[in-house]
């Protein structure tokens, strides 16, 4: 090594006493040597047996020393003079752990460092001979520029085989085939009374990849996208296999069980191998690839690339268009289809949990969307929104067998669309919020069998939401007296003076009703000021105090229990020498006033059924107060009924 | 001696060892208890990499001149070339 920079090779020495020798280079060889000095005094290694290795430790630009003790130890040397006239501060000694504890081959001693990046992660790391012959490696768990290092060393291996040269290794690091590896030697000694030389260790590295390419830098969510690692190579030609992982938490380092596992790519030949799968285990956002090679049994590290990943938009052709969303079998990927049959091949498949958006914005024509709870909820954690345009557009949700519909933390926006939930078998609709934007038009199916609960309800302009003859309940997540009074509001523009033909909330059952003795109410689940519920249970579904109750049921029915009698003269009347207002307390024409129209109504009803309501089609149950609410049949109907006249002009289709 | 430093990927595995040859069998210092200590450099200043080789026996210290190529180093020496210092040959305390 060249100890002054005079581009002359100087020699370096340790020896038994301990102390390290400098031989200068002069123009005739080397010159006698000097002694190193550490404070202002020669060095001496502990326990003698110096074994000096030159670095620059604290990456300050200037060598520092190394020097292994012959008590095991390696003191540390930092240069305060210049790179090219070194002078040293007093020797410190490398510390393991909480750096209370020196670190050591052992208390045989005879520590040879040499240092190096082995594991390649950057940061100098040391390998340590010793007097029993094996090559220790102490890896540097600090930076390049402060070192540290854990307590136990890993013995370095050959195979599975522990590499021992017999007895007091001592090491140097060189590529001593130029393949770009650093190999090892060793001396040794093994005491049978031959002379001895060097060992040779040949040291493979791992393949290396020069770079990762997607084929694009911006990819659609649940679109195919397919990776590229290039120059994957390693010197003997012995590259296994490549693994692409996604990078979850970003720190480019490949972390089985914590990156997820793209898959293995294929070898595609001249040096490049290539993944190819579902742009649908991104995220939306910035998401990084690690890709890695190996070749026996050893992972290189990885290269990445990074891409911008971006939520599908569907924006639809002119004419009539089709989509479909639903989970595909194993429940793991949300699919999402466009003009094509739902059992084909999906257009977009996308991860379950990273669902966050899909817009679909159909255009012109009759666009349809169909969403699939068969299998699950392809919405859950998402949010859905539906622009079918000015059309005659229909959203359908298909549940198949028993169970309840639930888009619990999904929202639901339809823009423009008519919904129809008209195919829903079950009686349960449960949706977080709806939007009924523009012209909307969302129409709960027929039938009386169903309740539609939601925590946000919202109306555009002219968006209709049809309950036809079944209930409702409305779950804000504050102020329930203010999303009572936009209830309120909604049905009392829906009911158009007893029409049922306006925006906001309809009734069909009700405009439909040829008698004029049905309609919708409304109620807090709230006993005038008291804390006690109307009732427990409504519909089959536990209510809370707070929440919104909309009941397809006679004028007239106050309390919301089904039946027209005392009860319910009892509110009216209450209602008329308070006015407060609202169905609750008498209101039943939703005009903001009690008067002789309310009592009309509800004595119409009274009367025109000659007697409390019972048997029919009436309702015919209402509880006891403090007992959960049966489910109340539906008031009669029309002859007609069953021909319902859909707000659509054709009825909801079924995906082909 | 000398820093070494190489821009490499992840774990290396070591081939096992094999004795640096010269002259067609395995490379020896001067005496019996050789407690040797190897060092690579191009010593001579040829732009291939050499040995040098601390031993027991008077700490001397022998230098191999390598024959070969940089990449394929090649030894072929009879007799001990010591390491010399303003004009005697270098010796340390033992070991």
């Amino acid at each position: 090594m060249d100890w002054n920079n005079d581009k002359r090779l100087d020699l370096l020495t340790g020896e038994n006493s301990g102390n390290v020798r400098i031989y200068l280079a002069g123009t005739n060889g080397l010159n006698a040597y000097t002694t190193v000095k550490a404070g202002g005094f020669p060095f001496a290694a502990t326990g003698g047996f110096s074994m000096p290795e030159v670095v620059d430790w604290n990456n300050d630009g200037k060598k520092d020393l190394l020097v292994g003790n012959g008590n095991g130890t390696i003191h540390l040397l930092l240069n305060t003079g210049t790179d090219a006239n070194p002078s040293f501060a007093s020797a410190t000694t490398l510390k393991v752990g909480a750096t209370t504890t020196d670190l050591s081959v052992g208390s045989y001693g005879r520590a040879s460092p040499v240092v190096v990046d082995w594991n390649h992660d950057g940061k100098k790391d040391l390998i340590v001979g010793e007097t029993y012959g094996s090559l220790l490696y102490f890896e540097n768990v600090g930076t390049d520029a402060a070192p540290k290092f854990n307590q136990n060393p890993v013995v370095l291996t050959s195979g599975s085989s522990q590499i021992s040269v017999g007895y007091y290794s001592r090491l140097d690091v060189c590529d001593w085939d130029n393949d770009g590896t650093p190999d090892l030697l060793s001396g040794y000694e093994d005491y049978d009374q031959v002379a001895h030389g060097v060992y040779y260790f040949h040291v493979r590295h791992p393949p290396t990849i020069a770079s990762v390419a997607a084929i694009a830098p911006s990819v659609v969510q649940g679109k195919p996208i397919t990776i590229t690692a290039n120059g994957v190579s390693d010197v003997y030609g012995e590259v296994g296999a490549c693994e692409f992982y996604r990078d979850s938490n970003g720190n480019g380092i490949v972390e089985p069980g914590v990156d997820q596992l793209l898959g293995t790519g294929t070898n595609a030949g001249g040096g490049a191998w290539s993944w190819t799968g579902s742009a649908g285990d991104f995220p939306v956002g910035s998401s990084r690839v690690l890709a890695r090679a190996y070749h026996v049994n050893e992972w290189g590290s990885a290269a990445s690339t990074t891409f911008t990943v971006t939520a599908p938009a569907l924006q639809g052709a002119a004419g009539n268009d089709a989509y479909g969303v639903c989970l595909d079998a194993t429940g793991q990927h949300v699919q999402i289809f466009e003009n094509t049959p739902m059992s084909g091949p999906p257009d977009y498949q996308i991860a379950c949990g990273m669902f966050k958006s899909l817009t679909i914005n159909g255009g012109t024509g009759n666009d349809r969307l169909t969403v699939d709870f068969t299998r699950g909820n392809p919405i859950a954690g998402g949010s859905l929104s539906f622009n079918g345009g000015a059309d005659e557009d229909v959203l359908t949700v298909i549940q198949n067998g028993s169970g309840t519909i639930s888009a619990i933390n999904a929202q639901v926006t339809l823009g423009g669309a008519s919904v129809g939930l008209s195919n829903v078998e079950k009686q349960q609709i449960i949706l977080t919020s709806l939007d009924v934007q523009d012209s909307a038009k969302c129409n709960i199916g027929p039938g009386g069998n169903k309740v539609f609960r939601t925590s946000g309800l919202s109306f555009g302009a002219n968006g209709v939401l049809d309950l036809k003859d079944n209930d409702m309940i409305v779950a804000p997540a504050y102020d329930p007296g203010a999303m009572l009074d936009r209830v309120f509001d909604w049905i009392r523009l829906g009911r158009a003076g007893g029409a049922w033909t306006g925006k906001g909330i309809v009734s069909a059952a009700a405009r439909d009703d040829a008698t004029g003795f049905t309609g919708l109410g409304c109620a807090l689940n709230k006993k005038d000021d008291t804390q006690v519920k109307l009732c427990e249970t409504f519909n089959g579904l536990d209510v809370s105090i707070n929440d919104i109750l909309v009941k397809y049921t006679w004028n007239g029915d106050a309390n919301l229990d089904g039946i027209v009698n005392a009860d319910d003269y009892f509110r009216i009347d209450r209602g008329y020498i308070s006015q407060k207002g609202g169905w609750y307390n008498g209101d039943f024409n939703y005009d903001k006033v009690v008067n002789a129209d309310d009592y009309f109504l509800i004595d119409s009803v009274f009367i025109g059924q000659k007697g409390p309501l019972a048997g029919g089609d009436g309702p015919v149950v209402a509880a006891a107060p403090g007992q959960a609410w049966a489910f109340a049949k539906s008031p009669p109907r029309r002859p007609t009924d069953g021909a319902f006249d859909s707000l659509f002009s054709e009825a909801p289709v079924a995906w082909a | 001696m000398a820093e070494h430093r190489f821009l490499l990927s992840g774990m290396p595995q070591i081939d096992p060892g094999v004795l640096v040859q010269n002259g067609g069998s395995p490379l020896a210092v001067e005496y019996a208890y050789g407690f040797t200590a190897p060092c690579v450099a191009d010593w001579d200043g040829d732009g291939k990499k050499d040995l040098l080789i601390g031993q027991f026996d008077q700490g001397k210290i022998s230098f191999f001149r390598n024959q070969g190529t940089d990449a394929a180093p090649v030894f072929n020496q009879t007799g001990f070339n010591f390491l010399q210092a303003a004009g005697s040959t270098i010796q340390t305390t033992y070991g």
